[in-house]
């Protein structure tokens, strides 16, 4: 959600002013089955027309995996049937997707449990298309039958305008820099895991619990939950022929996430991770990269943290390098502790403020409002008022927006400068289904919008003030034939004019302008 | 949490520093040997296995790629084990080793030998027979494979007899299928048969944002399921994956299986004819109707013929299909039973006591937008109904002989959340408590008692007869946690009592104990740090022997073996 989007221009608003009852004629509205996995649907450009074509990940009993892919003609339009079926070998665990070749468009990356290959969608087989590209034991190295993982976000380490790749192998990460010719360069290779760490002295998270479930007639079922103490020897000792027949295997191998992302003034990418320091606290450590585009053996900076909650890396304060965020839940009551980024360090120890909220199922994101690089925060949340739900079986989404804040210490407003209070009875549950959108800018006043599902389940912008305050009523609705379970927004087709992309249960309609 | 509890580990450590109070500390228990052992830090797990078929447990240590075998001696050659150092051991090379043991393979002189079976990178499976209490030569049992095993090296449980001639068969996972090889006499084996498998993979290669998650991968892979189901004494295979329900039956000549099942249900179609869920369909006044989309199928023996039938439901619809000794006859079903409502499940256990299953078919009541708005904020209550039809030989009654309601009583989910929340925070205490590690063993002879051990930082406490011998399994009957009768009807099911009265034990067998002077204390070598205690039966005698297992560092891992002497 903190992804900076680019402004979009004038054009969508000034056709979408007033309301509507269907799709605009200035529109051009496809529809396309969604498949199993909804949320699995990417946009790329895939045949280097500079639109935004749609890959969906597909499985049959005859065709076993697919990426079907539509491309978007230069009328903003999508086939009903994919243009391009790639089809996804039994070997292949995950994919990613970016510019390889020199032909135009992306091709994909394959991802195998002891290498990776590239492949381009133009070609309709694997014959003359796969091309190897460099060993890697990857971290997980068994396929799934159905479904194929994505890699997003490849991250450009270098600036040098080609895709890296920063890989978790079976024991360690490694740093791939990525060249012309599809050639990758080993660059860097790096454990997430602290190996000063004696493993005798590895915290092993507390007691365990062990919970039977009986029953019995005398007291029905009986929930029984006795706490073990820690144990560097649990399931150490068994015997041959007790063992559970009704597996066949039973693996799991894991290690701390690594996460490529520019965490001081340098502009370049670094590498950021979270595990055990010698404390036995939990630690944050940064890999810097240095000016030659290289690492240094160990973390250029180390901070415990109490890793307790969640812990999020977000840039809160547009200043282009990422905070770290602490989010403590506690049933309805939630504190979030931000700690800004000085350069590549922190002070873990003492956030630079607290906030908190007192709601269920807290969703935090920040968002340049006002296009000027100063974020403002939005937090949404719910609450169940029993008087409500009893007297109409409803509930209430609260919105609401921090501006930057203004006082020295102050990284948001204390006090929200912004509040709606929705009320959602059981008549008004398409209304819930997605969350108020906050990212993009569709009257082009250079302002962001607040774009939601009304209860009714329309579809509808409203404008956002400098005193982030939304409009009282809306400038732009539409009011879908079939109910929206979620909605994106997204310039699909490179004319500076927002896109519509909408979600319904089987199938998803894309609303793409038109000159 | 009592204060009890809470207190109960502090009072019994001052009560191991007064030796005027307790037992005479010493190296080991009567009638006991100690041995301490020292194993390489790399250790992943101990394996008791009889792998010189003595009739005596032996320990088989397992690292990465290394496989280490402990003997136990016999009496006549001074009893025990030596840790000192393994008296075999072999390492594997490979990325991928998936590793199982075997009774039921004959070594290179065709003698039936204790094996270390290895499927190596996905490619071959190898042999390795124990021979006069050695690792003998490694032998090719199976080449050309396709397979995945999973990084590292695991224990792959692919090697049994599938077809019970008393020759263990082979089991290769590949990419979302099993490979089944039937090994034929003359050691060679029967063209592989192919079923689809539902692994069950977690996979994460990549974080955006939250960077206490972790990346890599978990996986569990079934075994396919083999049971006679047409009554020839013979293994069949049932293979069961979200798109298809395939049946092979062995056949009298020839390869085991077939290439192709012998009957089969395709769950996709089936789904494909009740329709996908689609939200715009939803009829929020009645959120359980979408029940009429889900279908199940039982494969199960109606007539009592002791051939299984087959009973599939589709919403509403119950449809009995009659088994015969060469397949399914799906032609016709046999019978048809509708039921309106919202159809929750069926399944088939005898109600009237005749020997014969009966259909239960099981109903719920609505639940609209509004009901879950409702129970969002106060307590509620669903009525499941079941209605049973009595088998009447070839087929059910037309009508049910008997209908049962029970009522699911919850709390709000506010209520439910805030006591997750208490009991989350129950959890975290328990990092601050001090847990002691327990055992209960037969340590002493007396049958119709156990004894505690209590291993503390220095010692392990023994508390005789302080437990009772496991009482028999209770003869749990059909709806037990209803405490179901024949003669009633309304039952209840009140989630509220579970949350009321949740409550997490904590050193439950001390309370036992409180008070007490234990019987015996054994001084131990190291420092107990994050150990354990386990319990074995390594000499066949009576007496369970113990592992006490110290602390595992960066060099070594250490414990110590209480061997009973016989």
């Amino acid at each position: 959600m903190s992804a900076v989007r680019r402004p979009l221009g004038v054009l969508f608003a000034a056709l979408l002013l007033g309301s509507s009852a269907q799709a605009q004629p200035n529109h051009m509205a496809s529809e396309i089955g969604l498949g199993e996995w909804p949320d699995d649907v990417l946009r790329e450009d895939m045949d280097g027309d500079a639109r935004l074509d749609l890959i969906v990940p597909h499985w049959s009993a005859e065709a076993g995996r697919e990426l079907l892919v539509y491309l978007q003609d230069a009328g903003g339009h999508f086939p009903a049937e994919p243009s391009r079926r790639v089809e996804i070998k039994p070997e292949i665990i995950a994919f990613a997707l970016a510019d390889l070749r020199p032909e135009p468009g992306r091709e994909l990356l394959l991802f195998a449990g002891n290498g990776v290959f590239s492949l381009s969608s133009a070609i309709a087989s694997y014959t003359d298309n796969l091309r190897p590209l460099f060993d890697w034991p990857l971290a997980a190295s068994v396929p799934d039958r159905r479904r194929v993982l994505y890699l997003p976000g490849l991250p450009d380490m270098n600036g040098d305008g080609h895709a890296d790749l920063l890989l978790p192998g079976r024991d360690d990460y490694g740093l791939f820099l990525g060249g012309p010719d599809e050639r990758f360069t080993l660059a860097h290779r790096f454990s997430t895991i602290n190996q000063e760490l004696d493993p005798g002295e590895v915290p092993l998270g507390g007691a365990r619990l062990d919970t039977q479930l009986a029953i019995n007639e005398r007291q029905g079922i009986v929930l029984n939950v006795r706490a073990l103490g820690a144990s560097a020897f649990e399931g150490f000792l068994s015997s041959w022929q007790d063992s559970d027949t009704t597996t066949l295997l039973e693996a799991e191998h894991w290690q701390p996430a690594a996460v490529a992302a520019r965490m001081n003034d340098d502009d370049q990418q670094d590498i950021v991770f979270m595990n055990i320091g010698n404390d036995l606290y939990g630690q944050i450590n940064i890999l810097q990269q240095d000016a030659e585009g290289g690492f240094a053996a160990t973390p250029d900076w180390r901070g415990p943290i109490d890793t307790r909650g969640d812990i999020r890396l977000l840039d809160v304060n547009g200043d282009g390098r990422l905070d770290v965020l602490r989010i403590l839940d506690n049933s309805n009551e939630w504190t979030v502790q931000f700690h800004l980024n000085q350069n590549g360090s922190f002070r873990l120890d003492q956030p630079d403020q607290v906030m908190r909220f007192s709601g269920y199922d807290l969703t935090l994101s920040v968002t340049d409002i006002a296009g000027d690089g100063r974020p403002a925060l939005s937090i949404s949340y719910y609450t169940i008022p029993v008087v409500n739900a009893v007297r109409n079986a409803s509930i209430v989404r609260s919105q609401l927006l921090y501006a930057p804040g203004s006082e020295p210490g102050e990284v948001f407003s204390a006090r929200p400068a912004f509040r709606l209070d929705e009320n959602f009875s059981a008549e008004a549950v398409r209304g819930l289904s997605a969350q108020i959108d906050l990212q993009t800018d569709l009257d082009g006043d250079g302002r962001r919008d607040a774009i939601a599902l009304a209860p009714d389940g329309t579809l509808t912008a409203r404008a956002i003030d400098a005193g982030l305050q939304f409009a009282a009523t809306p400038f732009w609705q539409y009011v879908p034939t079939r109910s929206v379970l979620r909605f994106d927004v997204q310039d699909m087709n490179g004319d500076g004019v927002a896109d519509l992309l909408l979600y319904h249960s089987t199938a998803m309609t894309l609303l793409v302008s038109t000159p | 949490m009592t204060l009890l509890t809470r207190l109960l580990p502090a009072l019994l450590l001052p009560l191991s520093l007064s030796p005027a109070l307790l037992a005479q500390e010493s190296d080991t228990l009567p009638g006991y040997r100690s041995l301490p052992f020292t194993l390489p830090a790399d250790t992943e797990r101990l394996l008791l296995v009889d792998a010189d078929q003595d009739g005596l447990t032996d320990v088989l240590a397992v690292a990465p790629s290394r496989f280490s075998l402990y003997f136990q001696r016999t009496s006549a050659t001074g009893g025990g084990f030596d840790f000192s150092a393994p008296d075999t051991a072999i390492q594997l090379e490979g990325s991928s080793i998936g590793w199982e043991l075997s009774e039921n393979y004959p070594d290179a002189a065709g003698a039936s030998r204790f094996s270390l079976l290895a499927l190596v990178d996905g490619s071959r499976v190898l042999q390795w027979p124990i021979r006069e209490r050695q690792f003998a030569d490694p032998i090719d049992v199976l080449s050309g494979l396709s397979a995945f095993a999973g990084a590292g090296v695991n224990r792959l449980h692919f090697s049994r007899d599938i077809n019970a001639d008393g020759l263990d068969d082979l089991i290769i996972p590949g990419a979302g299928t099993l490979q089944l090889y039937i090994r034929n006499a003359d050691a060679s084996y029967q063209p592989p048969l192919a079923v689809q498998s539902d692994m069950q993979i977690r996979t994460n290669l990549f974080v955006r944002q939250g960077i206490e998650r972790d990346v890599g991968q978990a996986l569990r892979i079934p075994l396919v399921a083999l049971r006679d189901v047409n009554s020839d004494g013979q293994p069949d295979l049932i293979s069961e994956t979200e798109e298809r329900f395939d049946v092979f039956l062995a056949s009298g000549s020839g390869d085991y299986f077939p290439q192709s099942p012998s009957y089969f249900v395709d769950r996709l179609e089936i789904r494909e004819r009740l329709g996908n869920f689609d939200f715009d369909q939803l009829d929020f006044a009645n959120l359980t109707g979408m029940l009429s989309l889900t279908h199940e199928e039982l494969l199960q023996d109606v007539d009592g013929d002791g051939i299984d039938d087959f009973v599939l439901r589709e919403g509403g619809k119950v449809s009995l299909f009659s088994g015969t000794t060469t397949g399914m006859d799906f032609s016709q079903p046999r019978q048809v039973l509708r039921s309106s409502g919202n159809v929750l499940t069926t399944f088939l256990h005898d109600e009237n006591e005749d020997g014969r299953p009966d259909l239960w078919l099981w109903r719920v009541e609505s639940i609209s937008v509004g009901d879950l708005f409702l129970w969002l904020a106060i307590a509620g209550s669903i009525n499941v109904e079941a209605f049973v039809y009595p088998n009447e030989g070839e087929s059910f009654a037309r009508r049910p002989s008997r209908q049962l309601t029970v009522a699911l009583k919850f709390p709000s989910a506010v209520r439910m959340l805030s006591s997750a929340i208490d009991i989350r925070e129950q959890a975290r205490a328990l990092e601050e408590a001090t847990i002691l590690p327990t055992a209960i063993a037969q340590i002493g002879g007396v049958e119709s008692t156990r004894d505690l051990l209590v291993l503390l930082e220095d010692q392990v406490q023994v508390f005789m007869g302080s437990m009772d011998a496991p009482a028999a399994a209770p003869d749990d009957q059909f709806l037990a946690s209803l405490d179901y009768s024949r003669n009633r009807n309304e039952y209840e099911i009140d989630i509220r009592r579970f949350i009321d009265e949740f409550e997490i034990e904590q050193n439950s067998e001390l309370r036992r104990v409180e008070g007490r002077t234990p019987e015996h204390r054994l001084a131990l070598p190291v420092a107990m740090r994050n150990g354990e205690l386990q319990v074995a039966s390594l000499n066949g005698d009576v007496h369970d022997d113990v592992f006490v297992f110290l602390q595992r560092g960066r060099e070594s891992l250490s414990g110590l073996l209480l061997l009973s002497e016989p």
